[in-house]
């Protein structure tokens, strides 16, 4: 009896070894990979149907924190990496960096010009979802929660999610990267009616 | 906070081949900056102490703040900050600026673990009266620390630790491409003892 309750010991400090180990060394090789850094091509214009295209391409990808850089296979390449940890490597964009792609932004936070980053082009941008919220940098803009359609967003100090549709129900279909368990995704949302969350809009969409 | 986003080296907070020019005489409101009290182990360079209230009456004016449990404001050489604790303490809000007499040109929001923040809640969207990219970040001093220091060129800027919140301190080596930025901090006891030092690599995120 004693060699075995020894054993189960000895059993469970290696799993529990084992684990740790496996915890602090996570790392995932996507964005090495796969990610590049080509520059962005400018553009003239935004469209909101474009810019619900490059949404759609992340559809079904995965999530990173402070992450920006996903493929178009419809799965997560680097599923169950650990939340809010921007060194794991992994495939996705967090919430404000999808946006920041989505909306075809720069870099530089006075510049309200466009442009077209790559679906693999590793960038998030230097908006938080707070600064979104609070209409940061010259192309974004606070507005009224009631005035939103296609492509806006709803924020809040913690997430940013863009309006996909909206429901007869007064409800809203949001495209979001929505964190590490569930990936990036269409779902059915009422941050319209959420008191912590505000309407963005980024301007000068051209249709 | 969580060591994810730090990576802790050992460095001492100095600035070499800036050290013969002078520290910045006035701090970001005008007011005169003062040196550091006490002699900061392993700090080689002209220091700048920052200036933390943790009164009622701030100078600086953001929405994030109203109904704060806790609010400390900074005002840096740079640029200035309030750090405002939500009631509870579970999250903390920061309101960065480099003029204090308009609207805050960053923002930061994040959740308290421990009292500390578990991101450094970089943001990037402000710059300095010079036109440069200008970061702001919280900094979770360890136990005992009373002085947060920052390398900057050619000098250092030393944050006394106050109002049991994190210490939002700011940068100016920012990657914009990267979303990034770069902070060399030694922290410090009130008798200036060096307790530690790392380099923090903070990303803008979430």
């Amino acid at each position: 009896m004693t060699i075995n309750r020894a054993l189960v010991a000895t059993f469970a400090v290696a799993f529990v070894l084992a684990y740790a180990g496996t915890a602090t060394a996570y790392h995932t090789r996507f964005v090495s990979d796969n990610c590049n850094y080509a520059s962005p091509t400018p553009t003239s214009y935004i469209t909101r149907d474009g810019s619900a295209t490059v949404a759609l391409r992340a559809r079904h990808e995965g999530y990173q924190w402070a992450g920006g850089c996903w493929n178009d296979n419809d799965r997560d390449d680097s599923p169950n990496d650990p939340t809010t940890d921007a060194g794991t490597g992994g495939e996705g964009g967090d919430c404000s960096g999808f946006t920041f792609k989505v909306w075809r932004e720069a870099l530089d936070t006075s510049d309200a010009s466009y442009h077209q980053w790559g679906m693999l082009r590793y960038v998030h941008g230097p908006y938080t979802a707070a600064a979104f919220k609070a209409g940061s940098g010259a192309p974004n803009v606070t507005a009224s929660k009631s005035s939103l359609i296609k492509m806006d967003a709803l924020a809040s100090d913690g997430h940013i999610g863009l309006i996909y549709a909206v429901n007869p129900d007064g409800s809203d279909q949001i495209i979001e990267a929505k964190g590490e368990a569930y990936g990036t995704n269409i779902w059915t949302r009422t941050y319209r009616g959420t008191s912590s969350y505000s309407g963005v809009r980024r301007t000068g969409w051209s249709s | 906070m969580r060591l994810a986003a730090v990576t802790l080296v050992c460095a001492s907070v100095t600035a070499c081949e800036h050290s013969a020019s002078k520290p910045p005489a006035r701090l970001v409101d005008g007011t005169p900056a003062g040196a550091a009290s006490v002699e900061l182990e392993d700090v080689d360079v002209a220091s700048v102490v920052t200036a933390a209230d943790t009164g009622a009456s701030t100078k600086l004016r953001c929405d994030a703040a109203s109904g704060a449990e806790r609010i400390v404001e900074r005002i840096g050489v740079d640029g200035a900050s309030l750090t405002a604790v939500e009631p509870g303490g579970r999250a903390a809000h920061a309101c960065d600026f480099t003029r204090l007499d308009v609207r805050p040109c960053g923002v930061g929001y994040g959740r308290l673990e421990n009292g500390g923040p578990t991101d450094p809640r970089l943001s990037l969207t402000c710059r300095n009266s010079a036109g440069s990219p200008l970061a702001f970040a919280w900094v979770a001093p360890a136990r005992g620390v009373a002085y947060v220091a920052v390398a900057q060129s050619g000098y250092v800027e030393v944050y006394p630790v106050a109002g049991d919140t994190p210490v939002r301190v700011t940068a100016l080596d920012v990657d914009l491409e990267l979303a990034r930025a770069r902070l060399e901090i030694s922290e410090h006891g009130v008798d200036g003892r060096r307790l530690r030092a790392y380099t923090l690599v903070a990303q803008v995120a979430g």
